[in-house]
């Protein structure tokens, strides 16, 4: 059998989506598989049944010994040997992948050989999956139509004069503005009191002002602790909802998914002991708001937090 | 219960009070993790604490607490009195552990809050 080396697609561009999935999240599982023992008509009828074009063939403890094909299946059929065993004919030189192969690897297998299907095994030998190229270009695009869709929702938010903060959309006195500018703990909190002060001036209900200033606050004790004390807050009331926007010139969040988890923290011991750090202050930000967008980047980090009055007026 | 019935009750020193002070608290709530009373506390409450920082003062603030005792003997600098005065908080201070003053105010009827009221 020859191997056509095909090129390998520059797919750079979506790698970053896909750095942490392995061949297990890609595979189909449980696999449909079969024993040398049985017979090839065995093989033919669970292909066309579960209209499959191929089987890997395991040993009684489930570790992968071979792999059954449609072309094993027509050459059976032309030989008249459809009753023969399954390890007489099957293939014994199969290309299989791990399932802890990473997706790079992943596709690269699929380019290099070209195969239809791969069996995927376990750091035990035991078949757990099969990967096809449909299930690869499934997983391809689900992970893209979640992109998508988070991109919807920070469409939807930072839509300029909807959602964004436009400062230059906004006459003089009509926003409020704070700039963070100390790492002292004791300090922290000043911006999200004046807040309070200002949400309480434009006449809002009470459990929104409350929502917002507890919001705020942490979003300020993070920039204190995390960034290096340097921010900017920028924030507008209309039509009692409250926008608010953080930035700050820290290092950025490493990973927001595991920041925004009740009790990830990476604070030090030091303030941990001044009652702060515990791991709730992005967690607590989203359960306050109404939306909570975060970007990150090495450079700092812009947040935009959107509180809308409702029933709790 | 009343703030004078409070303090009583705990022995504490009431350090200040808002003017037109008719607190008639019926829950409290102890903590030294900031982060947590920001999590789960419900307004007007007594918050009761072994931390003495102004963050203390900030997140009563932020909560809507109206009222706040330091235990363990722990006294506030003026500092502190001043941001809770200007905060309309009542800031009180004893020399007991934090768990007999809870003890004793939740003989005295002051409950826990165990509900998310946010």
């Amino acid at each position: 059998m020859f191997v056509t080396k095909k090129k390998i697609p520059q797919y750079h561009l979506f790698e970053s989506l896909l750095v942490h999935d392995r061949a297990r999240d890609v595979m189909s599982t449980p696999p449909i598989t079969l024993t040398a023992k049985e017979p090839m008509a065995q093989a033919k009828d669970l292909m066309r049944r579960n209209r499959i074009s191929g089987l890997p063939i395991v040993d009684d403890k489930g570790h992968l010994a071979g792999l059954v094909t449609l072309e094993h299946i027509i050459l059976s059929l032309e030989e008249g040997s459809l009753e023969d065993a399954i390890g007489k004919h099957m293939e014994t030189e199969i290309v299989y992948l791990t399932d802890e192969m990473d997706i790079k690897s992943v596709v690269e297998h699929l380019m290099t050989y070209g195969f239809g299907r791969y069996p995927v095994v376990d750091k035990d030998q035991v078949v757990v999956g099969v990967v096809t190229k449909g299930d690869v270009i499934l997983h391809l695009l689900e992970r893209l139509g979640n992109v998508y869709l988070h991109d919807k929702r920070r469409e939807e938010i930072l839509t300029p004069g909807k959602y964004l903060l436009r400062t230059e959309e906004l006459a003089g006195d009509q926003y409020f503005t704070y700039k963070i500018e100390s790492t002292d703990l004791d300090r922290a909190g000043e911006g999200a009191s004046l807040f309070k002060r200002y949400l309480k001036e434009q006449g809002l209900p009470r459990a929104l002002i409350r929502r917002a200033s507890i919001a705020l606050y942490e979003a300020e004790v993070n920039v204190v602790i995390h960034a290096g004390g340097q921010g900017r807050i920028k924030a507008y009331v209309k039509d009692d909802q409250i926008f608010v926007n953080i930035t700050d010139t820290g290092p950025g969040i490493d990973d927001i998914e595991l920041a925004m988890q009740p009790g990830f923290t990476t604070a030090s011991d030091a303030i941990r002991g001044r009652g702060f750090g515990a791991g709730m202050g992005l967690a607590n930000i989203k359960k306050y708001t109404d939306k909570v967008v975060i970007l990150s980047s090495k450079n700092g980090v812009n947040m935009e937090m959107v509180l809308v009055s409702a029933e709790d007026g | 219960m009343k703030l004078a019935e409070i303090a009583d009750k705990i022995e504490a020193t009431v350090h200040c009070q808002p003017e037109d002070n008719d607190m008639d608290l019926t829950h409290a709530g102890a903590s030294d993790l900031m982060s947590d009373v920001l999590a789960h506390v419900a307004y007007d409450i007594l918050l009761i604490t072994g931390l003495l920082s102004r963050q203390v003062i900030r997140t009563a603030d932020m909560m809507d607490i109206s009222a706040v005792c330091f235990t363990r003997g722990k006294e506030p600098g003026q500092e502190i009195i001043d941001l809770a005065r200007s905060s309309g908080i009542a800031l009180m201070s004893t020399d007991l552990k934090t768990y007999t003053a809870c003890g004793r105010l939740y003989e005295a009827g002051l409950r826990g809050i165990d509900t998310d009221a946010a």
